[in-house]
């Protein structure tokens, strides 16, 4: 850089960029495991996903209830704000990769929060906690009787739960997955197709039909 | 959403057939020719039209934390997406990777929470040492590759020479630094005077990580435009020599025997 001096050239750095989950192609690894010579045609992208995860690959157990979750979460209606963000990005023509950017972000942030207000329930019940039954509990015993027809074994106390804590407990209990990233990373590729066809539906520049008005507001000119 | 109102309320903007409101202002009528960008970001940062002196305070800051180098962390993310050719893409990455992130604006929001924890202290010399005790790491102190951080002299010197050496805060921060540098030998980043100067502006913690993303967009803009422009193929894909693989070593897959059973 035209003979100047700063850190960058002053100060010693490491020349490789270090990699912990995929080796470079060809013939590509993910934690260890071949994935062209060897995966294709036998692995699930359920369970290539959870092992680029959690470094592991899942047992039969496990991988059905993984993918039982990832079935149960990837409704994402247009009445939440990553579905919605994601039509108003395509109703806007955003490229593929606004396109997803919107849907990724929105649906992160709803997993966090998520997370934040669901995992305490989760956790209650997995502690043996006698819990009232919650709304949407009918849709929570649809994830545990498709889990009992696979004859996964899951936690008592999860059948009064709202759905997304059920998901979470399952989760924690039949798939391993306690860590909180890992958790919310879960939720969010669970919805991400879902969401990104709801864009990809939106004709862009088709602005009138879209509710412009949904829901309301009103405007306040004071200052501050 | 029970308890909630039917109807929203903004005080943001409103479309008019003629005009526009924006924040109680004519767009057209008040802000335009009296309004600069620096201006119009603060207000949407926090709600309100700063004094122009202020806005001329916040441009110095803006101005001293341009460092642009493509190389350090964040910047480099930006040429890495936008090596497609898209500025947008960069950017858009940019924003979206200072969520949360431990560098950046996020930073200067974090000491101006601790500025003010601070700032209710009988004994400051003593509540310092015990955040540090239970935090380790406070938001506004440690300077990574080097032993000052120079933007925060810098700034130090532009606070001086237009008179915000003598605020509530900024004197804070300055007895603060004392401490800090007598008892652990620490100097303080820019995130700290940066703290110091907007909260004697009246801002709130709250509101610094946004405005100083809105503030120095320019440096993320800048390595966008250029890395869109250049797309180079060396971003896209480093060389295999450049990677060094430290995860799992190769294993074989259980149920690949299966596989070739028949």
């Amino acid at each position: 850089m035209t003979g100047r001096r700063g850190p960058v050239e002053d100060l010693k750095w490491t020349d490789k960029l270090q990699a912990s989950v995929s080796t470079p192609a060809p013939m590509p690894r993910i934690h260890g495991y071949d994935v062209r010579g060897e995966m294709l045609g036998i692995s699930s992208f359920a369970e290539t996903m959870f092992l680029s995860l959690t470094g592991e690959l899942p047992s039969p157990d496990t991988l059905m209830a993984f993918e039982a979750v990832l079935v149960f979460l990837a409704p994402v209606s247009v009445a939440e704000a990553a579905g919605h963000a994601s039509l108003l990005a395509g109703l806007c023509g955003s490229g593929s990769g606004g396109l997803t950017g919107v849907s990724a972000i929105a649906l992160a942030e709803r997993s966090r929060n998520m997370v934040n207000e669901y995992l305490p329930l989760a956790e209650a019940a997995l502690g043996g906690k006698d819990l009232p039954a919650s709304e949407g509990a009918e849709e929570t015993r649809l994830l545990l009787k498709a889990l009992r027809e696979a004859e996964v074994s899951y936690p008592g106390k999860l059948e009064q739960l709202p759905p997304p804590a059920a998901c979470m407990a399952v989760l924690m209990e039949c798939c391993g997955i306690r860590n909180r990233r890992i958790m919310e990373t879960v939720i969010t590729l669970a919805g991400l197709p879902c969401t990104l066809a709801e864009g990809m539906a939106a004709k862009p520049g088709n602005f009138r039909t879209y509710p412009i008005g949904l829901p309301e507001y009103e405007y306040d000119d004071r200052r501050t | 959403m029970t308890g909630e109102p039917d109807r929203l309320t903004t005080r943001v903007g409103h479309a008019g057939w003629n005009d526009h409101r924006h924040f109680g202002y004519s767009v057209f009528g008040e802000l335009a020719g009296t309004t600069s960008t620096t201006g119009l970001i603060a207000m949407a940062a926090s709600g309100r039209k700063l004094p122009e002196e202020d806005c001329r305070l916040l441009d110095d800051i803006a101005v001293i934390l341009t460092v642009a180098d493509p190389r350090i962390y964040p910047l480099k993310l930006v040429r890495l997406v936008s090596s497609y050719g898209d500025p947008l893409a960069g950017l858009s990455a940019a924003i979206a990777a200072m969520q949360g992130a431990i560098v950046g604006p996020q930073i200067s929001m974090g000491a101006a929470f601790w500025l003010l924890e601070m700032e209710k202290t009988v004994d400051l010399e003593a509540a310092v040492a015990r955040s540090f005790q239970d935090q380790g790491r406070i938001a506004g102190f440690g300077v990574p590759f080097r032993e000052v951080d120079e933007r925060a002299v810098a700034l130090e010197k532009r606070a001086r020479e237009t008179g915000r050496d003598s605020g509530k805060y900024w004197k804070l921060q300055e007895r603060i630094t004392g401490i800090v540098r007598g008892t652990r030998g620490l100097s303080c980043n820019v995130g700290l005077p940066v703290a110091a100067l907007s909260l004697d502006m009246g801002l709130q913690p709250e509101q610094l990580a946004s405005l100083y993303t809105g503030l120095t967009i320019n440096v993320f803009l800048a390595n966008a435009v250029e890395g869109a422009a250049q797309a180079p193929s060396i971003l896209r894909n480093l060389p295999d020599s450049s990677i060094e693989y430290i995860g799992t070593p190769p294993r074989s897959y259980p149920k690949a025997a299966r596989k070739y059973v028949n």
